[in-house]
């Protein structure tokens, strides 16, 4: 599992690289992956005083840059899909909601995987983000049909999850 | 002795990544200067050969990873250097690779963390027990 690092590493500098060819944080984005790892590895080293063991320390960062690729990546993902469906984008708005909606309750749902359960709330959360204010482009139709997606979404999550505390 | 191994390795590794970085960007600037190669080109045969070589040798793996630590800079150099000018469905084909390999790492990760958690958790209850 040592190897997966240069992986990891990879998939965390491409996520800079795609924020920048997005047009976010273009020219200063390595020194912002930097700081970003940084906090990372902090924050894993903080979690880590309770447990005091190296190789606890090593999974808990691999996790949280696991989480952090996934989160930024998903959305990422869903741009480009949207971009390449031009000539539809109708399609890839319903696909990104798809998508986005799909990972979010997954991630809501997901129990015992720390490490997907975050990873999917966040990529999740941000596709919704993203693919609700690109709607505005498309017309009022699309606003509606996505509204009412959305609200049948959270009723029918709110009802499976809140059902054993209400009854 | 098992932290000045630790330290050794280290060392070795990185000198390892340094020269690995050097020899590819000394040998691109050599072909792009006498006009044989584009630089880019020789960074991807390069990045290549280090992940084989990388791959060849994971049994050494501060070596290993020096190697494939070289080919992460080569390959994110190539890439920020040319994902504009790449197509959408082929930024998208490589995003879905790399999330594909993420979840798939995060599952498996997740089992060996859980069986880390219950046997530290079995030791305590057992030096608990042996207190008692």
């Amino acid at each position: 599992m040592l190897f997966i690092w240069p992986f990891l590493l990879l998939a965390f500098g491409l996520v800079f690289i795609a924020l920048g060819d997005l047009g976010l944080f273009s020219f200063l984005f390595w020194p912002l992956a930097i700081i970003a790892f940084l906090m990372l590895v902090f924050r894993s080293s903080k979690t880590n005083h309770e447990s005091g063991d190296r190789l606890t320390w090593l999974l808990n960062l691999r996790s949280n840059v696991t989480i952090v690729s996934i989160g930024l990546l998903t959305p990422i993902f869903v741009r480009y899909l949207i971009e390449s469906l031009q000539s539809t984008p109708l399609i890839g708005m319903i696909l990104g909601l798809f998508i986005g909606f799909g990972l979010a309750i997954s991630g809501l749902f997901t129990t015992n995987n720390r490490t997907i359960v975050y990873s999917n709330i966040l990529g999740g959360l941000i596709t919704l983000g993203y693919v609700y204010v690109n709607l505005w482009t498309l017309g009022d139709l699309a606003r509606v049909i996505t509204a009412s997606f959305g609200l049948l979404v959270a009723v029918v999550v709110s009802i499976v999850k809140l059902k054993d505390k209400l009854s | 002795m098992n932290n000045k191994n630790n330290f050794l390795k280290f060392v070795f590794g990185l000198i390892i990544f340094m020269f690995s970085l050097a020899l590819a960007y000394f040998v691109a600037n050599y072909f792009d200067n006498a006009e044989i190669i584009k630089s880019e080109l020789v960074w991807i045969a390069t990045a290549g050969i280090y992940v084989l070589i990388g791959m060849m040798v994971y049994q050494i793996f501060p070596v290993s990873l020096g190697f494939l630590f070289s080919a992460d800079v080569l390959i994110l150099h190539i890439l920020t250097n040319n994902i504009s000018e790449v197509d959408s469905v082929y930024k998208t084909l490589l995003i879905g690779f790399i999330l594909t390999i993420l979840y798939f790492y995060a599952w498996i990760s997740n089992k060996k963390l859980i069986k880390k958690q219950e046997t530290s958790s079995t030791i305590n209850s057992s030096i608990h027990n042996n207190s008692i």
